[in-house]
């Protein structure tokens, strides 16, 4: 029991630790830039990431869910990224939805993948807490999107 | 005795691992090494340099739905003097007459079109005709404009086989640059598969598509060039062939980005090489390791490998003055790179007559859209890609002086 509690204290509980601030370390640069981008941040919700080129049925997934859902919680907020053309995006979503709070354009192109291989695709960012705990994707493999649909 | 067992079964521990590590570090590297595969162009004959400069620019006036991009597609009608601009995000045939004094030109008719599908590519015919290329279901359909609807679909799929090694047709990527083929009874198209495998046979890679018309058979014809037979060429950029037909001479031109020589091919798919690369030194290099290389995963390697290799690029038919122009890009200079390493490739304009004669060479300004263009009796223009003006389309004649 000693040897239990000792381990706990001195290797299970450091351990532990050290793995939050891990993770919490790897994605400093990506909750850097929702923080630059979005004043109003989620401390808890969902951050959908849309890239302006890559896998193309996997985007335009990800902006047919923006035009249906940007309305259904306020705890979903989307940005569009690496966008060439803001007119563009206007006439993909139409006016109204480009206007919305929970709609935002990474005009900078200041966020970054935390896996490159991966930022052909839609990201689905999951916050709780102001940290980051989760990330997923829409992409043929991975239905990032639904994670946000069994939430609303 | 034990301590002798305990001693040898301290040895074998350690030295077990090490032999393992040193053998799969010589063996390992030795065979993941390729032998450097570089391209040269040939010496023949005299650099003739030539001046590419920006004669015209046409500004098209592009309504709140309308953005022009660099793979938007464009037909010129001499017949009229027209430009026929396709709006894919909103399934429109904008025509812009060019004579107009006013800049910028306004759009002389807006026709809404009932299509779906991604379209790459069109060729306007008549009103009752338009032939408009469906990438995402590799079709061709046959529109009425008259009537608004599609009355011919034609597949360029044929039997399906399942994927192999040995037999990788590629569909048609139809566009500006690689446009569609239409002869009296048969459509060609020119395409490409993403990526590279040390198996696959080169001669299955084919990269033409033929529907013969009357009963819309599929026959896939044309592997890469002798060039791509070995090494590892990054499996995109350097694979993406460029096309132009010259009616007169019934002859389809091909352009591979990895090799000096142009593809000539009569209508008997008779394939003719035809030296047609600049006259300054310049060499293409694979790719120094094989194609299943663990570097290949990383997804940024094959741009920064393109960036760094000179490359050609569009082949066009300037029917009024009966030349050849081939484009081709080199690699940026060291200081243009960005922090990914990557920059715009500089690109130079190469001029042949038709019976593939060099006239000369000239650099072409850069942030020309090279996929967007079209030829006129005035010459040739180029979308300029740094125009920031979301509502104008600028066009830029480049007019080379020979």
């Amino acid at each position: 029991m000693y040897k239990l509690k000792w381990s706990c204290k001195y290797t299970v509980y450091p351990f532990l630790l050290w793995m939050l601030s891990a993770c919490s370390q790897q994605h400093a640069g990506l909750m850097k830039a929702l923080r630059t981008l979005d004043t109003d941040l989620l401390s808890t919700g969902y951050y959908v990431i849309i890239p302006n080129q890559g896998c193309e049925g996997c985007i335009s997934t990800a902006e047919d869910f923006v035009k249906r859902h940007y309305t259904s919680s306020p705890q979903v907020k989307y940005i569009f990224t690496r966008t060439q053309s803001l007119k563009l995006l206007q006439i993909k979503l139409g006016r109204e939805i480009l206007r919305s709070s929970r709609v935002l354009v990474d005009s900078a192109n200041i966020i970054r993948y935390p896996d490159r291989s991966k930022d052909i695709y839609p990201m689905i960012v999951t916050v709780k807490g102001g940290r980051i705990t989760d990330i997923a994707y829409q992409r043929p493999e991975e239905d990032g999107l639904e994670v946000v649909l069994r939430k609303e | 005795m034990w301590n002798r067992l305990l001693h040898w079964r301290a040895t074998c521990v350690v030295a077990l691992p090490l032999f393992f590590i040193a053998y799969t570090a010589i063996t390992g590297c030795s065979s993941k090494a390729a032998a450097p595969v570089t391209y040269c162009a040939a010496d023949s004959g005299r650099l003739i340099p030539l001046k590419a400069v920006v004669a015209d620019t046409l500004q098209l006036y592009l309504d709140s739905l309308l953005v022009i991009g660099v793979q938007t597609p464009v037909q010129y009608l001499e017949e009229e003097n027209t430009l026929l601009v396709y709006d894919g995000y909103n399934q429109r045939l904008l025509k812009y007459p060019l004579a107009a004094d006013t800049m910028p030109l306004q759009p002389g008719h807006i026709y809404p079109l009932r299509v779906e599908g991604k379209i790459t590519y069109f060729q306007y015919r008549h009103p009752d005709s338009l032939l408009l290329y469906a990438y995402n279901s590799f079709q061709l359909l046959y529109y009425n404009m008259a009537a608004d609807s599609v009355y011919r679909t034609w597949s360029f799929m044929g039997r399906q086989l399942p994927p192999s090694l040995a037999f990788s047709p590629a569909p048609p990527n139809a566009g500006n640059a690689a446009p569609l083929i239409f002869k009296d009874s048969a459509v060609i198209g020119v395409g490409y598969l993403m990526g590279e495998r040390e198996q696959e046979a080169p001669d299955g890679r084919t990269i033409c598509t033929e529907i013969h018309l009357p009963d819309g058979k599929v026959q896939y014809k044309l592997p890469y060039s002798g060039v791509y037979r070995s090494a590892n060429w990054g499996g995109v950029h350097m694979r993406t062939p460029y096309a132009a037909y010259n009616a007169g001479e019934d002859k389809l031109l091909l352009s591979l980005p990895a090799d000096h020589q142009l593809q000539v091919i009569d209508s008997a798919w008779q394939v003719k090489e035809v030296y047609a690369g600049t006259r300054e030194r310049c060499c293409i290099s694979a790719l120094p390791f094989p194609k299943a290389h663990q570097k290949m995963q990383d997804p940024d390697l094959p741009l920064r490998y393109f960036t760094g290799t000179p490359s050609y690029r569009n082949i066009i038919f300037d029917p009024y003055r009966q030349r050849y122009y081939r484009l081709l890009q080199l690699p940026p200079a060291a200081t243009a790179l960005n922090h990914e390493g990557l920059a715009e490739k500089p690109a130079k304009i190469i001029a042949f007559d038709t019976a593939f004669r060099y006239l000369g060479e000239a650099p072409l300004p850069m942030g020309l859209a090279l996929d967007n263009f079209f030829v006129t009796a005035r010459g040739l223009y180029f979308l300029d890609a740094g125009n920031k003006d979301p509502n104008i389309g600028r066009y830029v004649q480049i007019k080379m002086e020979l």
